[in-house]
């Protein structure tokens, strides 16, 4: 491109100020935020990929432990219903985007742009947050509707399995932050990859593949303080047994909390980030 | 008023146990309508004190104030109220031209038909008529660093921070640059960079800084001057 032929009197693009008496509000900045985040995430192949391995996931948790008798029994039945949870949290590592869509960022330079915006750094946070979210939601109605292919049952119905998307949601928005504290700190797609993976074993700390009387002791207590336990449980209580409030309250208590904690660590790192540790 | 203050700014960076001084009490003001430039070797603190005033570093002491508003504690109201392009571009590889400046202008709060069409003016203003469609990771390296200045003028900033501003430009874009950015300091515009450009200075400068070892070490020097210094290799050492 020539800029000569391009060259013109200036002047012409100068008007009066055009300055926005005012920023957007916090809202308007998530929206705008996310609706360019998104887009990018979307377009990228790893969603396809982590689609693909939780679909994997559940054939062959179904294969290789899906015949035996005492496990099919605590699914009545149907070890679809029992092992769903499993193939969902597993999912959730999509939810990884969000660090590595922020190192995308700030490699390019534009999260340095960002921040010398007006703009909230928890809008900026809570748009990968909504971004990543979604799509360990598409991700999970993928497996659900593969596993009712499967042969899957929920006995809660459809009602139940937009609660088993709901609790999907709140976690896959606790597992962006992580992933997004992670990037920040790091700032690497290689460190903030391993991070999301090193996530997996931590799921498997919980009653994933079995239910929780039959873990061994040391077991048992990494599943007491692990959040993934009661979102499990309360997935399984959906699909499995019908409606328990007790399940449902701790389900979502422990993924909430498992979302809040993350958020903090997430903002309070890329405000540190902002000022001070760029450099 | 000064619409930039910086008032004995100190900035030290620890690597470890080795710790490095960037800005030894660095004072200085800058009016609105007057461009300040400030030259130096590398390493002489002229970036740090622009990533100051960005709002992209934090002092280890002293003040800076934009527009009246703490750079620090401030920091929302000075970043509403600056432009800013540093020495490396800022944008989203996967973007279209006119998406990205349409996008931000909205991020600044302008709605949806103010921001296209500051971003059809900077399109114009930087000559981006022929790639407005085109995604930023195909641009040249020029071309991006055209885009980069535009998008520091899209809100019309009352202060611009530009570090190394055209550096990578062909001398016709360049030139353009030069007369926009004369045009808004004519216009009450305050403008602060930091550049190793003799002739990038001497076409913008009202008034030229010369820093050595993380403070002022001639303060409205001429450009002359500094060339005579730069040649007898005073500062480099």
């Amino acid at each position: 491109m020539s800029s000569a032929v391009e060259s013109r009197p200036l002047q012409a693009a100068a008007t009066a100020p055009l300055l926005a008496a005012e920023p957007p509000s916090w809202l308007a900045q998530v929206r705008l935020l996310t609706s360019r985040v998104a887009v990018e995430a979307f377009r990228n192949p790893v969603l396809i990929l982590n689609l693909l391995l939780a679909l994997l996931f559940l054939v062959v948790y179904d294969g290789t432990v899906g015949g035996v008798p005492l496990l099919v029994s605590f699914a009545n039945g149907n070890y679809y219903n029992f092992i769903l949870p499993a193939a969902i949290l597993a999912a959730s590592v999509g939810g990884g985007a969000a660090g590595l869509l922020l190192v995308a960022d700030i490699r390019s330079g534009y999260l340095r742009r960002q921040l010398t915006m007006p703009i909230h750094r928890s809008a900026l946070v809570t748009s990968l947050m909504l971004t990543s979210a979604c799509q360990v939601v598409l991700q999970a109605t993928v497996v659900i509707l593969f596993g009712i292919a499967l042969g899957a049952d929920p006995a809660t119905g459809l009602a139940g399995i937009l609660c088993v998307l709901g609790l999907a949601f709140i976690w896959g928005l606790g597992f962006a932050a992580y992933s997004v504290a992670v990037a920040v700190i790091t700032r690497d797609v290689q460190m903030t990859s391993a991070a999301n993976l090193i996530f997996i074993p931590l799921i498997f700390l919980s009653p994933l593949l079995v239910p929780y009387e039959y873990l061994k002791p040391w077991l048992q207590t990494a599943a007491d303080f692990n959040p993934a336990r009661y979102v499990t449980e309360g997935m399984r209580s959906l699909l499995i047994d019908g409606w328990d409030g007790h399940m449902l309250v701790d389900a979502l208590a422990a993924s909430l909390a498992f979302c809040l904690v993350m958020g903090i660590a997430a903002v309070t790192a890329i405000r540190f980030r902002s000022l001070g540790a760029d450099e | 008023m000064a619409t930039i203050e910086l008032e004995e700014i100190s900035k030290i960076y620890s690597r470890g146990v080795s710790s490095i001084a960037a800005l030894s009490g660095l004072s200085l003001s800058v009016k609105a309508g007057e461009a300040l430039a400030l030259l130096g070797a590398n390493g002489a603190g002229k970036s740090t004190a622009v990533r100051i005033l960005s709002t992209l570093s934090k002092p280890n002491s002293g003040s800076a104030r934009i527009a009246g508003f703490d750079a620090v504690s401030e920091a929302p109201q000075v970043r509403a109220r600056i432009g800013v392009a540093l020495q490396e571009t800022g944008i989203y590889p996967a973007g279209r031209v006119r998406q990205v400046l349409r996008h931000q202008g909205r991020l600044f709060g302008l709605d949806r038909p103010a921001a296209a069409r500051r971003g059809d003016e900077i399109i114009e203003l930087a000559g981006l008529a022929k790639v407005a469609n085109q995604r930023v990771q195909r641009l040249s390296g020029g071309t991006r660093r055209r885009l980069d200045l535009g998008l520091a003028l899209l809100h019309r900033p009352p202060v611009l921070l530009l570090d190394e501003p055209t550096s990578s430009l062909d001398p016709f874009s360049r030139h353009d640059f030069w007369r926009e950015l004369g045009r808004l300091r004519d216009e009450g515009t305050c403008i602060l960079f930091a550049s190793q450009s003799l002739e990038e200075t001497e076409h913008l400068a009202d008034r030229v800084v010369l820093m050595a070892e993380g403070t002022i070490w001639r303060d409205d020097i001429s450009v002359a001057a500094v060339r005579d210094i730069w040649a007898g290799n005073v500062v480099g050492s």
